[in-house]
């Protein structure tokens, strides 16, 4: 249970994916301008990190291993991943236009966000039982969407604020990450993960 | 090689079946017409246009409509067959021209205050109003002079005045006011009767603080047989779904106690 805890506040904070793995900074960068998309883009991508581990946990165990095809394991969990990704878009499509709207083209790029792709390979770099994967996935998921909406956060107080012309819009925002993520890296070392 | 194959065509197939499935659960319909437009667009999602995708620039065509033209990537051909289809399916038959629901000009206008801030109606009609008794009428900062892209409209006397031969219909004053004053008509007629005013107040108030509004006093309502004006909410509002009335407008107009009842 201890070793769960510890896999879920590892994934989500000390090694944060975006913020010390600089993974999936793209949507990072992308959607980061209003509160709302960044918590829907979190949801999204919490749903399929903690979907892609465990069903990528299975098929790596139950059919890669035993039939010695773990060459094959990037094309299965991107095959995997990008289903997912397409499950989740006819659902937001569905459920919530705006939202689908809003996120536009990087609602189908969840597929290509190699954090996603990241948390399937460390899954099996570290030796995870399942029930540590599906954690893992969770809180590898909560983190991003926390990078997401600490930014999102920052980037709607940094509408009123006065930055010099040439840094505005993008410069601005990866100067913010860079100071993000070395106040994240401050908590490295407190939890191994 | 063999097990390679079958497990990774099994898997594909499962996945498949399942996205399938949930394909028919979560299907939604969009306009036909989408798709329709989206068949002349290249295809080629640059994004020159400003949306995300064609699909997305389709989208924007039918249900806002975009003008085609913004897409820098299709030949000539293909966008005058594109406009051909929208010009005979799309839009609606007649075209559109704004109209200003308001009618009190500058020595009409009751304040309550002296407003000193930002000279533009999203900023003034946060504060107050900007500092004028009537909650729903025009302010005249002409923020909607400002988005016109086609120089139709202009203030005379704290009220904007919109050129009916300039105007196109592009709805871009609509969004703009804050106040929801500027609607969009059918232009079926040369001239377009409508009520000059958008104050839902009562009777009362109106005539406290405003002596051009429309004080539902209901006798227009009460004299068009074919149903042309409507009463809800203290505001008559005129409708054009009949056929032509003009002479019963006007007979009705003039009979209008507080005439607010204008042509364009």
């Amino acid at each position: 249970m201890e070793e769960l805890i510890l896999i879920l506040i590892a994934a989500s904070i000390t090694n944060n994916f975006v913020l010390t793995y600089f993974l999936g900074i793209c949507p990072f960068i992308g959607v980061s301008n209003k509160i709302d998309s960044a918590i829907g883009l979190g949801m999204a991508t919490t749903f399929v990190m903690t979907m892609a581990a465990t069903v990528t946990w299975l098929i790596y165990y139950y059919i890669l291993v035993p039939y010695n095809l773990v060459f094959l394991q990037y094309v299965t969990f991107i095959l995997v991943i990008a289903s997912f990704v397409q499950f989740v878009e006819m659902f937001i499509r569905k459920v919530s236009p705006a939202l689908y709207k809003a996120l536009g083209i990087f609602l189908p790029l969840i597929t290509t966000n190699c954090a996603i792709l990241g948390l399937t390979l460390f899954m099996v770099l570290r030796n995870y039982t399942f029930l540590e994967s599906v954690v893992f996935g969770l809180g590898a998921g909560v983190g991003f969407t926390l990078a997401l909406v600490i930014m999102a956060g920052i980037r709607e107080e940094l509408a009123f604020a006065d930055i010099p012309e040439a840094l505005q819009g993008t410069g601005i925002t990866l100067i913010i990450a860079g100071m993000l993520a070395l106040a994240f890296m401050g908590f490295g070392g407190i939890i191994s993960g | 090689m063999l097990v390679a194959i079958i497990s990774m065509t099994s898997l594909a197939v499962m996945f498949a079946a399942v996205l399938a499935f949930a394909d028919k659960k979560l299907r939604v319909v969009e306009n036909p017409k989408i798709a329709e437009v989206n068949r002349f667009l290249p295809h080629v999602n640059c994004g020159a246009c400003g949306y995300v995708n064609c699909h997305d620039f389709a989208e924007h065509i039918v249900n806002d409509g975009e003008d085609p033209k913004k897409c820098r990537v299709l030949g000539e051909e293909a966008r005058e067959e594109l406009l051909k289809f929208l010009g005979e399916e799309g839009g609606s038959a007649y075209p559109q021209v704004a109209i200003v629901h308001c009618a009190a000009e500058d020595e009409h206008k009751r304040p309550v205050a002296d407003y000193n801030g930002i000279r533009n109606c999203r900023a003034a009609n946060l504060v107050f109003g900007g500092g004028m008794q009537c909650e729903y009428g025009c302010m005249g900062f002409g923020d909607c002079t400002e988005v016109c892209p086609f120089d139709a409209i202009h203030m005379e006397k704290g009220l904007p005045r919109i050129d009916p031969e300039k105007c196109t219909g592009c709805g871009k004053c609509v969004q703009a006011c804050p106040r929801g004053i500027i609607k969009l008509a059918e232009k079926r007629y040369e001239k377009l009767f409508y009520v000059a005013c958008s104050s839902h107040d009562g009777a009362l108030r109106v005539r406290q603080i405003c002596p051009v509004g429309c004080i539902a006093c209901g006798i227009c309502e009460k004299l068009s047989k074919s149903e042309i004006f409507k009463v809800t909410d203290n505001l008559a509002e005129a409708h054009y779904v009949k056929e032509e009335k003009q002479d019963e407008v006007k007979t009705i107009s003039a009979k209008c106690p507080t005439k607010v009842i204008k042509e364009t």
